[in-house]
Formats: C-alpha cells, structure tokens, sequence
C-alpha cells in the first residue's frame, strides 16, 4: 500500500514538475511585452516576386532588431498578410492586423490601388503606414495625411531620375517610351515627359507604347518600334515583363538599334542574368550591390546567408521601412502612434541607401534614386550598376503649399 | 508605311497570334471533346515551364536534350492532367467542375512557389534557333518562326489523330452521342482520361515551348488566362480551325493596332472581340 503511494506521489510531481518546465518559457513571454508590426503584400499574384523579396526584407530586419534587444527592450514579432493585389483583401488584413492584433505598425503592399486604400484605415486608427515599395504619388499628395510615410521614392522622383539621365544622351534628338498600361506606369511616363521637356526641348516623342501589364508577346510592339527609328527608348517595364520584352527583342537587334533608359530594379536583371543587354543605362530604387556603404555590404551578406539570394530593390526598401520605424520608436520613447509620428515629424534617418530625411509637411523622404550603365558582374551572375550615380529628386517635388493645396481641394 | 514595315507587323502579328494558339489547343481539345472549361490549363502550362527549366537543366549535354525535355515535361505534366481529371470525374455539374478546376490552379500555383518560387528564370533559346534570318530588311527570329511551325505541326496532328485513326472517331463519336459509345462497349471514363492527359500534354509542352521567348516565374498562368480563353471562346469553343482563325484575326488586329494607333491596341483586339460575339455568339466555328 505504501509503495502505491509513493509511487502515485512521484508520478504526480514529476508531471507537475514537467508541466511547470513546459510553461516557464511561455510565463516568462507573456510577461515581457511583445511589439507587433505588420507587412501586408502581394503574395498571390503576378506581384509574388517583389512581395516575397519584400517579405524577406522584413524577415531579416525583425531578426536583427530582436538580435540587437528589440524595440524599447520589447521582443518584436513580424505578422505577414497576403493582400493577393486585391483592395477588400488588403483592408480586411488592414482591419485584422490594427483592430485583433494591435500592430504598431504596417508596411506595404506593392499595389499602389491597395495601399491607398489601407491608408484611409491608419489614419482613422492613427497606425503608421511606411511605404517602402515607391509607388502613385497620391499617396503624398492629395491623399497623403500625417500617418502615411514614403520612405523609397513616388513616381515623380523615379521619372525625374529617369529624364536626367536621358538628358545625359547629347546626341538623341528623338525617342519613344514604353510602360504598362495601368496608373503606375501612366504616372512613370507623365513624370518623365513633364521633367524631360524643361532638360531637353530639343528631343521629340515619337510614340508612347501601351503594352498590358503581363504582356506576353512583344513581337508586335518591338516591330512597330524599330519602324519608328528613334534614337532612345525610355522603358519603365519591370519584372517578368521586361525579361519577356528583352528576350523578344534581342534577336531584332532592338538594342543595338537604339540606345536604352530602363527600370532596372534587380529581380528582372537576376532572372535574366547574362542575357541582358549590355551597354543600357537603368534607374532603380537600390541597386544594393552599387551602393558602397558598410551597412549595405552587411545588409548584402546576411541577407544572401539568410534567403539564400542576393537581394532586390524592394528587399533593400521594405529592411529600411521597418528600421525606420524601430529610429522613430526610439526617439519618441514609444510605439503609439501619434507620439511616433511627433518624433518623426522631419526625422533625419540612416538608412542603408544612406542618411535620408523625411519633409514635415507631408511625410515624403529626399531618398535618392540611382542611374547607371549595366554591366554584367559575375560575383552576382547579373548586370549592376557600373558605377551608381545617386541623384537628388528633390527638385520633381511640389512645394508644401502646392501639396496643402491639393490636400484641401480633395476634401 | 512602308512594305518592309507591313510585313514584319504582319508576321509579328501572326506569331502573337500562333503562340497564343499553342497555349489554347489543349484547352480546346478538352473542351471540345468533354465539355469541362478547365480553369487549371494555364497552371498546367505554367507547370510545363518550371519543370522544363530543371529537366532541361539536367539532361544539359546531351544531343536534342530540349527536344527529349519538351517530350518529358509533356509526359509529366500529362500524369498531372490524369490525376486533375480522376478528381473531376465524379462532378457532374458545370459550376463544380470550374470551380474545382479554378482551385486545383491554386493548389498548382502554391505547389510552384514551395518549390520554386521568389524568383524569375529564364531559358535560352536551343542551340540553332537563336538567331534570325534577314530578308530585304524583313527581320524573322528563328525561334519565332519554329514557333509558328510547332503550332501549326501541333494542330495537324491532333486533326489527323481526331479524323484519320480509329481513336479519333471515338472521340468524335462520344462527342455526338456518349450514351451510343458507351452501349458499344467503350469505357468511357478512361477515353476522358486520355483526352484529358492529350491536353495537358500540350499545355505542358506549351509550357516549356513558350519558356525561351520570355521569362518563367510564379504568375505566368494568370498571364495568359484571359487571351488564351478569348482565343478559344470567339474561336468557338472546341473548334481548332476556329481557335486557329481566331488567333490570327486577334494577332494581326493587335499588332496593327500597336502600329498605327498604340494607345488604342488592346481596345481594337476587345472590339474585335465584342463584334464576332454579337454577330456570332457561338464563335467563328462554334456551334450553337
């Protein structure tokens, strides 16, 4: 009888005992507060590539901020929703992450339409929303308000960019520009057209080209192109489509007929790695392996042995929109959201493109953007940038009284 | 315009036109032939370019490897086009055949990303058909133009198979009366099956046909979804001679379009479009 209890007592406390292991770890957690931010991007869709690479970016800046002691000594843990490019999506995710999960922050999506959209829901709810992708420049303007935060360039600062460095061709006099047909890449060609008169009036458009967005074919367009014998082609394709366009046109020669200013983001170039074509100039966000800063060449090296792929533009901007956020948490002393966003109002913040700073008026950061010759580098199996030339956009933008303006029609 | 810009519009017209074709035989067959609109045909097809990548990758080196890749991915994607149709065998109704047919592209589409995903790949173009042939100014890839040929090689084929072998009159047969074939003592069930498996043989193939003219990645099958089913509805459902002309009508209007008013290309392709379906709703060569 004495032997079934001593042995009923041991089995009792050894299990009392393995629950207490089992639980330690999750008491020790709960009491330690856990800040939670959200990445809302398309991952169902034509947009996986940049949202997985937008993804990945934010992996790598959670684990390194949770590496380094979080934000505030507070442990922070990265929720992930995929908005499928689809409005009532994003905001039903939008919706679930700020009201159920109580996220301090929200970064994302790489459609333009979804983002406006969420935008509406973090002022409402005063949650920051970091744009990292770059993207309409509604966002800023007639739509903008203190929670929205633009921290890669709008379509003004990118076609800016891309008139510069077109301006740069002394000997074109006429040309023909080539973008999807959707409100991005309308914005794109608007942009270009506006600040490409003031730096050259001399040089004449011959035709805008309209192809869809996922195009698969461009043989009909690359033929119309070549039948307009212009001196430069201004294209603002990116992704699948401008590897289709350019396997397309190789074998028309296209490239040796005409010189070329493309959106050169890095996913389309690494898909096409010795197949593209040499001696085009390109524009892009961040181009990282063209940016020589220390932080950039750690970024490069953890990122690679992290997803086992050297990264994108869109990696580069979405690490930079949650690293933003954990500068302005810091100095606010605080994670709420109006607090944040007084701290921030007109930050100057490091990032890994360098120091940018964000305008009070409208929450739109001097973020460089960079132009180049493509040259293939065989440490990366893809063309880069050879060398990088930041440019300063700043002058593409409207003047805050030109902004506020906007803003108060649109109410 | 000149005539040298004429001609190389028109052939890039028919190109567009052909390739779009490849991608919608297959569709076609099963639809002509089952009546089953399989949403899932572009993933198929998408399916044909990832594995194509990696099977040609791996058979590198040895002599016609793209052409023994083009035959394997074909006969691997046509397994994945049995099993899709084993599933579906059970439903009866139209509304459950598409809708299971739009979530098995799902499931293709999640499975690619497991395994591929978060980056473009790119094939080259075979050996002897990466360049192009120059004719009084008149450029012509020579991939485009085996393309075209494939296509068209493609389409004669099925049509010898469907009116020239006693298979065929099976299936033309079942077709016009399914209960006749059946009395007679036909299984049914695994003459689907076949047709099926033809059908995603040739999307599959299509897959990896397709691959060296543009990039491979997660996204593809959407792509080409809502050209490939214009092609077959306006074509006539079922009807390959339909398809045929249809895809040429589209790509000789589109590259046209492209030429003389840009920024109206795709609204004169839907109008086209819009006027076959109202003059004849069934299609070209359909039947009402």
């Amino acid at each position: 009888m004495k032997r079934y209890w001593v042995r009923k007592v041991s089995v009792v406390g050894v299990a009392i005992l393995g629950l207490l292991f089992l639980t330690l770890p999750f008491i020790s957690v709960t009491n330690a507060a856990t800040i939670k931010v959200g990445l809302i991007t398309d991952l169902t869709g034509a947009a996986f590539v940049s949202a997985k690479d937008s993804a990945d970016g934010a992996k790598l800046a959670v684990e390194r901020m949770n590496a380094e002691g979080g934000i505030l000594g507070n442990k922070v843990e990265l929720l992930v929703r995929d908005s499928a490019l689809k409005v009532d999506l994003g905001v039903s995710h939008a919706r679930e992450l700020i009201l159920d999960q109580k996220v301090k922050l929200i970064v994302g999506p790489i459609s333009s339409g979804v983002r406006l959209a969420i935008s509406d829901l973090c002022r409402k709810h005063e949650v920051p929303l970091i744009d990292g992708i770059g993207g309409s420049v509604s966002l800023t303007r007639d739509r903008g308000h203190d929670y929205f935060w633009q921290s890669a360039n709008d379509t003004d600062g990118e076609s800016y960019t891309a008139a510069v460095g077109c301006s740069k061709f002394k000997d074109v006099k006429t040309m023909i520009t080539l973008a999807p047909d959707y409100v991005w890449g309308r914005e794109e060609v608007d942009g270009f057209k506006r600040a490409f008169k003031k730096l050259r009036p001399d040089v004449q458009i011959l035709e805008n080209f309209w192809p869809k967005l996922g195009e698969k074919d461009y043989t009909p367009y690359i033929t119309a192109m070549i039948a307009k014998k212009p001196d430069l082609l201004y294209s603002v394709l990116y992704g699948g489509d401008w590897i289709n366009f350019v396997k397309q046109a190789t074998p028309y020669n296209l490239f040796k007929k005409m010189k070329v200013m493309c959106f050169a983001e890095a996913s389309c170039q690494q898909g096409l790695g010795k197949e593209a074509p040499e001696g085009t100039w390109g524009f892009a966000r961040a181009p990282a392996p063209s940016i020589q800063t220390p932080q950039m060449n750690s970024f490069i090296n953890a990122y690679k042995e992290m997803i086992g792929k050297w990264p994108t533009d869109t990696s580069v901007t979405t690490y930079d929109a949650f690293m933003i956020f954990k500068y302005g948490a810091e100095k606010a002393k605080s994670t709420d959201g109006p607090a944040w966003v007084k701290a921030m109002k007109g930050a100057t913040v490091e990032t890994l493109r360098g120091t940018i700073t964000f305008r009070e008026c409208d929450n739109l950061s001097n973020s460089p953007e960079y132009i180049g010759p493509l040259v293939y580098d065989p440490k990366y199996g893809y063309v880069v940038f050879k060398p990088a030339q930041a440019i300063d956009t700043t002058p593409a933008r409207l003047t805050c009284e030109e902004v506020m303006e906007l803003r108060k029609k649109a109410k | 315009m000149t005539f040298v810009t004429f001609v190389n519009q028109f052939i890039s017209g028919a190109t567009y036109g052909l390739v779009l074709y490849m991608m919608a035989l297959g569709l076609t067959l099963i639809f002509g032939v089952m009546s089953i609109v399989n949403l899932a045909h572009p993933s198929l097809y998408m399916l044909g370019a990832f594995l194509g990548y990696f099977i040609w990758f791996s058979l590198k080196g040895y002599f016609f490897s793209f052409w023994l890749s083009v035959l394997l991915v074909g006969l691997v994607v046509a397994c994945a086009g049995i099993i899709l149709e084993l599933f579906l065998r059970p439903l009866r109704e139209h509304t459950e055949q598409i809708l299971f047919t739009y979530a098995f592209m799902y499931i293709i589409a999640d499975l690619v990303k497991m395994f591929w995903g978060g980056r473009y790949y790119t094939l080259p173009r075979p050996p002897g058909l990466d360049g192009s042939i120059i004719v009084d100014g008149i450029t012509l890839p020579t991939y485009n133009l085996f393309i075209i040929g494939v296509s068209l090689l493609f389409a004669l084929l099925l049509w010898l198979l469907l009116s020239k072998t006693k298979l065929g009159k099976i299936i033309r047969a079942a077709v016009f009366d399914r209960e006749m074939v059946a009395m007679l003592g036909i299984r049914l069930p695994w003459l689907f099956t076949l047709v099926f498996g033809i059908g995603a043989f040739l999307a599959g193939a299509a897959g990896l046909l397709a691959a060296p003219m543009g990039s491979i990645g997660v996204g593809m099958d959407a792509e080409i979804m809502v050209p490939v089913f214009v092609v077959c509805i306006i074509g006539g459902m079922g009807s390959f001679l339909g398809a045929l002309i249809a895809s040429l009508i589209i790509g000789e209007v589109y590259a046209f379009g492209i030429l003389v008013l840009p920024q109206m290309a795709m609204a004169f392709m839907f109008v086209v479009v819009v006027v076959i379906l109202i003059i004849r709703p069934q299609g070209i060569l359909g039947k009402s």
